[in-house]
Formats: C-alpha cells, sequence, structure tokens
C-alpha cells in the first residue's frame, strides 16, 4: 500500500484525529490552567506580591514610615562591606552537613527497612524530633549546654572533668551544637522520606545490599544510592532551601547569633536589620540577595531532578 | 524480609538503639524539668524531679486560658488546612498528570516560592492585610498559612500523584466521568496517603509557627498557643526555665499525638510509586 | 471615644515564686479596673512578648498604622525607633505634673527633656541603679566590709582577692550581668555619664580613646573572679551561685531584690560599684528609667490614654503597686520615697533618683551598635579577641551608622 492507494476514509480519519488530539490538548489545557488559578492567585498575591514590594524597598531607606530613593547602597553595602561571606558562614557551614545528614539518614532507612531487631520501634521514635518545634528544640539543647547544664554536670560526674566547656561560648563549638539540633531534628524525617524511597526498589537488589556481609558500605554506595537519587534530591531539595531560608528559629532561641554575631544565618540577620535596627531598605535588599541565591540552589537541583527522572 | 538475626544484625540493633535514646533522651529531659521548681533545676540541673511538682502546669493554666488558646489554634489549623487541600489538589492533580503548554513553568515557579523567606514578606504582607480591613483578624494567620504550604504540599502531592498509573485515570475520563468525579473518585482515594502526609507536614509547621502569629493577631484572646507561650519571659526578670519548658511542652503535646495517630499514613503518604 | 482603650502591656502576670496568682490578681488588672470605675473608660489589656520581639509586633503594626491607642515598653532608642508613630506628650502634661515624675530624658529624641517637643512618652519609673548583690556573711568572714563601698578599683579588686582566697568565687555574672549591668557601669563612668554615652553614638568621642581603653582592660580583669562562661550564661541560672553561697555576689537591681532577700535574709546586702578612676564622679551608676508609656499618633483616643497613664502613675497607685511587689519597674515618683516595705528597695530607689546614676547606654546607643557592643564583648570576655580589637571594632561600627 502506497498513498496514493489509500482509501479516502482513512485520510479524513487522520485529519480527524489531529483535530480530535488539538481539540484534547487544548481541553487539557483549560483544565490544567483552571485547576491551578486558585492556587497561582495566592501565591502571586501573598507571596510574589511581598517579594515585588520587597525587591522595590530594597531601593531605598524605608523604615516603615518613610522611604526615600538611594539606588544602589543598600546592595553595595552588602557586597562591599567585606563581610559577604561571613554572613553566609552558618549556612554554608549546614549545606556542608547536608551529604553528611544524606548518607546518616538513608544509612538508617536502610537498616530499618532491612528489619533489624526492634525495627518498628526506631521508625517511629526517631520521628519525634522533627515534630518539635525548632524553639523547643532550640530551648532543650541551649539548656543542656549551658556551662552548667546537664552536659557539662554530667561530664564532670563521670570524670571527664577537662571535657566540660564553653559549648556556646566559642564558634566552633556553637556551630558543633547547633548542627547536632539540626541533625537530631531532621533525622526522623529523612529516614521516613527515604524509607518510602527504598519501597519502589525491587526487593532483590535490596536484598544485594542486605545487612549481613563484608562490603555492606560499599554496595550502600555503589548500589543503593544510586538507585535512590529520585528520593535523593527530593530531600536535598527540600533542606537547601530551609538551610537558606529557615534557620531563624533554631538560632534564636540556641544561640541568639552568638558567639560574637558568628553563628548568624541570613535570615537571621534580615530579621535583625528589619525589626531591631528598623532598617527595613536594607534587609529588603538583603532578602533580595537570598532569593537570589535559593532559586539558583533551586533551579539548578530541579534541572537534575528532571534529568534524572528521564 | 524476615531473616535469621545474627551478631552482625544486633550489633547494629544496638547502635540504632543509642540513637533512639539520643532522639528521646532530650524530651524525657524536658518533661521531668517540668515538675521541678526553679530552684531544684538550677541547683542540680541534672536531677529527678524531688516530687512530680505541678507548679508549672499551675502557673502555664493560671496565666492564659490554655484551652482557648489550643481551640484557637486548632480551628485557624483546621480551616487553614481545608482551604490549602481545596486549592492545592486540583493544581497538584494537573501539574503531575495533565500535559499542557507552562506546566513546567508554573511547576517551576511554584517550586521556587518556597524558597522565599517568610520574614523578608512579613511586612508588605501585613500591609495588606490591614488595608483589607484584617488587621487583628484570624484572616491574615490563616491567608499566611495557607500561601507558606502551598507549594510544599503541590510539590510533595504532585510527586506522589506523578507515580499513578494514567490508564487509571484514563478509565474514569473514558467512562464519561466528569472533572470533579474523577477528582473525588480517583484521585483524592488513591492519594490520599500523600494528602495525610502533606496535612501532617503542614499542621505542624503551623502550630509551631510564631512570628506570623505574633504580627498578625493583636488581641490576647484570639492568640496561637505558641505565640502566646512566648509571652511569659520577661526583661530583667530571672528566667524561669522550668516554666519556659513547661509551656513549650504543652505546646508540642499537639504534635506528637497527631503524630503518634496518625504514624502509619505518613509512611503510606510518601511511599512513591509503590501503588500497583 | 471610640471603644474601649487598648493598651499593649509590658507589664508581667506572671509570678515565678506563686504559680496560682492569676493575671487579674496582678495590681495591673485591679489598678484598670479602679480606672474603669473612676472613669467609666473601658481598657483592654494585650500582652507584649518580654523580650526583643515585642518590637517585631509593635513596629508592624506602627508601619500598618493599626498600633494600640497607648504601650508600655523599652525606653530610649528602643522606643525611638518607631518615634515618626509617637504622640508627643509634652502637652498633656503641665510643668508640675512632669516635675513630679522622673526619668524624662529616657523618653525624649536626643535625650534633652528641656527640649518639650522632643518628649515622645512617658517615663514609667525606673529600673534603679544597677549594684552589687552581696552576701555580707561570706564577706566578712574574708574580712571585707561591702557597706563600705563604692571604693576605687584598686581597693575593691583588693577585695576581691581576699574573698576568693576563703574559696568563695567572688562573682557570679550571666549574660545579661556582664555586659549591659558591669561593663555598662564602667564605661558610662569612663566617658563621664550619659553625655559621654551620646558622644560615643555621635563620634564626638571614640570609644578606642585613652580613658575607655583602661575601664575596658580593668573590666577584664574582673574575669579571673567570677565563673566561667558568663556570657553563655542566663542570669538566672548565674543568680542561683549566690543563694547556694558559691559565690558571694552578682550585679543586678530591683527585680531580684524580693528573691535575694528570701534566699539570704539578714545577709542580704546592697553596696554599689567600685569608681573605675578617680576623676569619676563617687558612686556612679547606670539603670534608670528602662520603661516607658507611649501613645500613638494615630490614637483616636488620645486623652484617655494620657488620663489612663497619669492614673497608673498617681501617688496613691504607685504605693499600691509597691505594696504588691509584682515584678515591674520602682516607683519613679520625685514626691515619693519609702514606700517599699523591704529597705533594700528603698535604698535602691533612692539611690536611683541620683544625679549619678547614668541612663542606660544600651537605650542610647543605636540599636545596630548595642548588638555589635554585646557580641565583641562576649569575644574579649573570651578572650577570642584583645581589648583594643574590641573598641576599634566599635568604632567601626559607629563609624558605619553616621
Amino acid at each position: 500500500m502506497n498513498a496514493l492507494t489509500v482509501p479516502p476514509t482513512a485520510v479524513a480519519s487522520a485529519t480527524v484525529q489531529r483535530r480530535r488530539r488539538r481539540l484534547r490538548a487544548r481541553r487539557a489545557a483549560l483544565v490544567g490552567w483552571l485547576s491551578c488559578t486558585p492556587a497561582a492567585i495566592v501565591i502571586l498575591v501573598l507571596v510574589w506580591f511581598g517579594v515585588a514590594s520587597t525587591i522595590q524597598h530594597s531601593f531605598t531607606n524605608w523604615n516603615g514610615f518613610s522611604a526615600d530613593w538611594v539606588g544602589m547602597k543598600n546592595y553595595v553595602d552588602i557586597f562591599a562591606s567585606g563581610d559577604f561571606f561571613e554572613r553566609f558562614r552558618t549556612n554554608l557551614v549546614f549545606l556542608a552537613s547536608l551529604p553528611v545528614l544524606l548518607v546518616f539518614c538513608v544509612s538508617v532507612a536502610v537498616v530499618i527497612y532491612d528489619h533489624i531487631p526492634g525495627w518498628r520501634f526506631f521508625r517511629s521514635v526517631y520521628y519525634i524530633p522533627t515534630v518539635l518545634s525548632s524553639a523547643v528544640v532550640g530551648m532543650i539543647v541551649a539548656v543542656l549546654f549551658a556551662p552548667r547544664g546537664a552536659i557539662n554536670t554530667f561530664l564532670g560526674r563521670v570524670g571527664l572533668e577537662s571535657l566540660a566547656q564553653d559549648w556556646l561560648g566559642r564558634t566552633d563549638t556553637a556551630l558543633g551544637v547547633l548542627l547536632m539540633a539540626f541533625f537530631w531534628q531532621s533525622l526522623g524525617q529523612g529516614v521516613l522520606v527515604f524509607l518510602a524511597g527504598l519501597s519502589t526498589i525491587s526487593p532483590e537488589i535490596i536484598e544485594a545490599a542486605s545487612v549481613d556481609g563484608a562490603g555492606w558500605w560499599r554496595r550502600l554506595f555503589t548500589i543503593l544510592l544510586p538507585l535512590l537519587a529520585p528520593t535523593s534530591a527530593y530531600f536535598l531539595l527540600t533542606n537547601v532551601v530551609y538551610v537558606l531560608v529557615d534557620l531563624f528559629s533554631l538560632v534564636y532561641v540556641t544561640t541568639q547569633g552568638g558567639p560574637g554575631g558568628t553563628t548568624t544565618p541570613v535570615d537571621y540577620t534580615i530579621y535583625l536589620k528589619a525589626f531591631q535596627e528598623g532598617n527595613l531598605g536594607a534587609a529588603s535588599a538583603l532578602s533580595v540577595v537570598l532569593l537570589v541565591i535559593v532559586f539558583a540552589c533551586s533551579w539548578f537541583q530541579l534541572r537534575l531532578i528532571d534529568r534524572i527522572g528521564e | 524480609m524476615r531473616k535469621k538475626n545474627g551478631p552482625a544484625r544486633w550489633g547494629i540493633s544496638g547502635l540504632l538503639a543509642v540513637l533512639a535514646v539520643a532522639a528521646l533522651a532530650p524530651l524525657l529531659y524536658m518533661i521531668t524539668t517540668s515538675f521541678r521548681t526553679l530552684q531544684e533545676f538550677a541547683s542540680d540541673p541534672l536531677a529527678l524531679p524531688a516530687t512530680l511538682n505541678p507548679e508549672n502546669y499551675i502557673g502555664l493554666s493560671s496565666r492564659f486560658d490554655v484551652v482557648q488558646l489550643i481551640g484557637n489554634t486548632a480551628a485557624y489549623a483546621g480551616v487553614a488546612l481545608v482551604i490549602c487541600m481545596t486549592i492545592a489538589i486540583p493544581a497538584s492533580y494537573a501539574l503531575a498528570k495533565l500535559r499542557f503548554r507552562g506546566a513546567t513553568l508554573l511547576f517551576v515557579g511554584i517550586v521556587a516560592t518556597m524558597g522565599v523567606p517568610m520574614i523578608s514578606i512579613l511586612v508588605p504582607d501585613y500591609l495588606l492585610f490591614v488595608q483589607l480591613g484584617f488587621e487583628d483578624s484570624p484572616v491574615g494567620v490563616i491567608g499566611m498559612w495557607v500561601a507558606r504550604a502551598l507549594p510544599s504540599t503541590i510539590f510533595l502531592i504532585a510527586s506522589v500523584l506523578r507515580a499513578l498509573p494514567d490508564e487509571l485515570i484514563e478509565a474514569a475520563t473514558l467512562d464519561g466521568a466528569g472533572y470533579f468525579r474523577r477528582m473525588r473518585s480517583i484521585v483524592i482515594p488513591l492519594g490520599l496517603p500523600g494528602i495525610v502526609t502533606a496535612s501532617i507536614f503542614n499542621i505542624t509547621g503551623w502550630w509551631n509557627d510564631l512570628l506570623v502569629p505574633l504580627v498578625f493577631l493583636q488581641s490576647d484572646d484570639k492568640q496561637t498557643l505558641n505565640a502566646g507561650v512566648a509571652t511569659i519571659g520577661q526583661r530583667m526578670v530571672t528566667s524561669d526555665v522550668p516554666q519556659t519548658v513547661t509551656g513549650l511542652l504543652v505546646s508540642s503535646t499537639v504534635p506528637i499525638i497527631l503524630y503518634v495517630i496518625l504514624q502509619g499514613n505518613i509512611r503510606k503518604g510518601l511511599v512513591m510509586g509503590s501503588v500497583k | 471615644m471610640s471603644g474601649p482603650l487598648v493598651f499593649w502591656s509590658g507589664y508581667s502576670t506572671s509570678d515565678s515564686n506563686n504559680k496560682s496568682k492569676k493575671p487579674q490578681d496582678f495590681w495591673i488588672s485591679q489598678a484598670t479596673a479602679r480606672f474603669t470605675q473612676k472613669t467609666g473608660i473601658q481598657v483592654k489589656m494585650e500582652t507584649l512578648p518580654g523580650d526583643a520581639t515585642m518590637f517585631t509586633k509593635i513596629r508592624t503594626a506602627a508601619i500598618a498604622g493599626k498600633g494600640p491607642d497607648l504601650a508600655s515598653v523599652w525606653s530610649g532608642s528602643y522606643m525611638l525607633s518607631i518615634k515618626e508613630a509617637l504622640e508627643p506628650m509634652a502637652p498633656y502634661f503641665s510643668d508640675d505634673e512632669r516635675s513630679k515624675l522622673s526619668g524624662w530624658a529616657a523618653v525624649t529624641d536626643g535625650f534633652d527633656p528641656t527640649q518639650k517637643d522632643k518628649i515622645l512618652g512617658v517615663p514609667n519609673g525606673s529600673d534603679g541603679p544597677m549594684i552589687c548583690l552581696c552576701n555580707n556573711t561570706l564577706m566578712s568572714k574574708a574580712g571585707v566590709d561591702p557597706t563600705q563601698w563604692p571604693v576605687s578599683y584598686d581597693e575593691w579588686m583588693g577585695d576581691l582577692d581576699k574573698i576568693k582566697a576563703t574559696g568563695v568565687m567572688p562573682l557570679s555574672l550571666g549574660d545579661a550581668s556582664f555586659i549591659y549591668y558591669l561593663y555598662n557601669t564602667w564605661l558610662a563612668q569612663a566617658v563621664g555619664g550619659s553625655v559621654g554615652i551620646g558622644q560615643l553614638a555621635t563620634g564626638a568621642r571614640n570609644f578606642s580613646d585613652p580613658e575607655v581603653l583602661d575601664a575596658t582592660n580593668k573590666w577584664l580583669a574582673v574575669r579571673p573572679y567570677a565563673f566561667n562562661g558568663a556570657p553563655t550564661t542566663k542570669d538566672g541560672q548565674a543568680v542561683q551561685q549566690l543563694y547556694t553561697g558559691k559565690a558571694s555576689m552578682v550585679v543586678g537591681g530591683a527585680t531580684s531584690i524580693g528573691e535575694f532577700r528570701k534566699q539570704l535574709g539578714d545577709a542580704a546586702v546592697v553596696a554599689k560599684l567600685p569608681d573605675i578612676s578617680s576623676s569619676v564622679p563617687h558612686g556612679m551608676t547606670v539603670g534608670g528609667t528602662g520603661v516607658g508609656f507611649i501613645v500613638s499618633k494615630t490614637s483616636k483616643n488620645k486623652q484617655a490614654a494620657v488620663d489612663y497613664i497619669k492614673f497608673l502613675l498617681s501617688a496613691d497607685e504607685q504605693q499600691a503597686f509597691a505594696n504588691s511587689l509584682d515584678p515591674g519597674p520602682l516607683a519613679g515618683r520625685t514626691d515619693m520615697s519609702d514606700v517599699y516595705k523591704e529597705p533594700l528597695l528603698n535604698q535602691l530607689q533612692k539611690w536611683g533618683s541620683e544625679d549619678t546614676v547614668a541612663f542606660w547606654p544600651d537605650n542610647t546607643l543605636q540599636a545596630d551598635l548595642v548588638n555589635e557592643l554585646a557580641n565583641q564583648a562576649q569575644l574579649a570576655w573570651g578572650g577570642q579577641i584583645s581589648a583594643t580589637e574590641f573598641l576599634s571594632r566599635l568604632d567601626k561600627k559607629r563609624d558605619t551608622l553616621k
């Protein structure tokens, strides 16, 4: 059969089919857009309008009551003041810890998935700290690590007096304590996410990476982690955003940004500039800079997710 | 996966047990601290309470109408949840299942919204609500909560729905089922674990929120539990750690109870792609 | 009048020592009830957080023009950060009424109350001076008599040596007392009081000046005489060392007196900090009016709000407040003295109204500078930076703010 011998009805069908496809596509587009409209409206009005207002105010010296145009001054202050990286140091430290957190959560998830003794109990218990607010987590940690708090008292009692120190009074140990609180809070969420991811992998492969036998660690890395890539991507995306944008509540209660302001993440700085100093213009500029960074990270990660999904 | 439990497995179990203690111990510490007086606590932060002294709980309930605060928070969270899901589910379905121009852009835009710090938009949004006449109203709190939760909710539910086999939905469409029928009979039931998971994540986040209720609500009787409890601390007055701990603990009970009840659903919800 | 008076109150309605006391049992609630009975004006009282988030709430409300009719907030630079939203108070007070209250400088833009149009609040009592709360028994065992204080710095350090030799830690300091009370006292002394602090803020004077450096070094020299980890210890925890006999004194103020007396009984003695040098006005302390009432410019009930303020600050009500022992400021009326049953409080109130009280430096300096001061002080106290570096960073910060 060739085109010349194709019966006329078949050709008409093709056109009708094309038209039907286009109609279906248009219907889908209509349904699609209508489904998304309420969400788009809420997000546009309540978030992006605020962002636009922030961008506009970043070029002024707004203090809430009056706003004079100052051009790029706020941005110049941020980039030329020489402490740009210091501002982001706390965020960067947390970012750098994410791979460790990832491996930690995956390991625990794998082991629980493998039904080691007590797995049901562990699965439940690890999530409880995640359910607590950052204020609670921060307070617990601050009370435990106070100079005469529980940890130092305990160390004194077991004869490890020399290890007792001013945990929150030195930047490195303060960051360590904060990271510990962050891990404590995030373990449960990570385990749950990876348990879900593991259930999408065929049991035989998991069998191959079971806990018994030598080389378990290596098998984890070479077999399981690549298969868990989509889950890891989801986990990393949500946690990267959290680490860049939401550390305020934890730090506020634990170290108040100290010692000497060295554990102050950027969103805390924004809070201080806006509400303590009343310099809402500078706070807006810093917000914009943070936004750009977060978008860059997220876009990069979404592209990765897309590529993995193929 | 029933396995024989050899020494290696028990060893790992032991390690996990240590981890579990680390996960629970601080919480237990808070509970024991809440039953101690300030003097007891200051003289020995590690000791167990001498007696089960309820004075901090009395202090909390004398100072606040705890029931009212819990009621407020639950009401706001409930309304916010209904609104959030009503908006998020159709959007998630569309972005996960329907192929149309601009879907990717929309999706990226929505996910990008997750990266906007709440602090940055606090003042502009409050001004907006004031202009609409809601300067001291739950409407402001609910609106902000919905806005905050929508992006991550859509992200989560869309991921769950994406794993659903298309055939099921197409079969329903060919059957002549309209949009809302499809939602009600197919999408929601199948996506329910994801919806429940997102609900729990959202309620936990809203329950623990401090700044939004603080700014958007001006009357004490409309306040949420967490924001109300935060007013305990005072300038230049000795910090009463057991009292503060008690306030935070009471405030945490609801998320914990919610989690304990709905544990199974969270796990089912995150299982992406195991619906056969 | 349109609707009830909306009052955002910073008055605490929870008492650590009596946990079953309900908000309506506190003086502020009862005084308000008396006011309503007398004038028929309803007052709707809402609480403010007691920490810095108070200003997040007030500032945002003020920006939106939806602030309360009146509020009770931290004085000085804290409240002046929203000065555009505050109603000037001078027109509402006669000269006679003004003279009966102390602390107007703390609520005036520029801290000079002779410039009447710049008075933007009403002073609410006084925090009193920050002083040493001493355990007389432990001190006399070491041969030290705090009732003879204030002495010179060198003599005081000698006293600390004597105390330490008996095996007792002389000082217990916390995150507020080591800087806001102790350091700021000597800083104020070094620059000659409030005027000097104001000069530090404008740049007419530098932190790196020799007298400030001298005071800073002397402050750092106190470290061996205090427990480790002051910047990360809450004051509430630090003071427990005094009560359990492990330390012989803390630096604090009137709010601690109640518990202080309860714990130490007759051994409870208050004394001023030493003079940092011989050129300092003898017995200079820091403190003053830490809290003030403000009335919103957008309020529709300004006169009623002021009437309410005057009622709360009246002699009768201030006496009732003093009798209640509720947490709050000391009575700041110039026509009242010896209002308290507790002699220590009367002593503090007397000291608090002397000329040698320098107004809180952290309520005078710009907020960002105060933040920097606290941050760098923590590093200096921890030995991570030198005194010179500490002060030069403060100068640098101040210069960027001009």
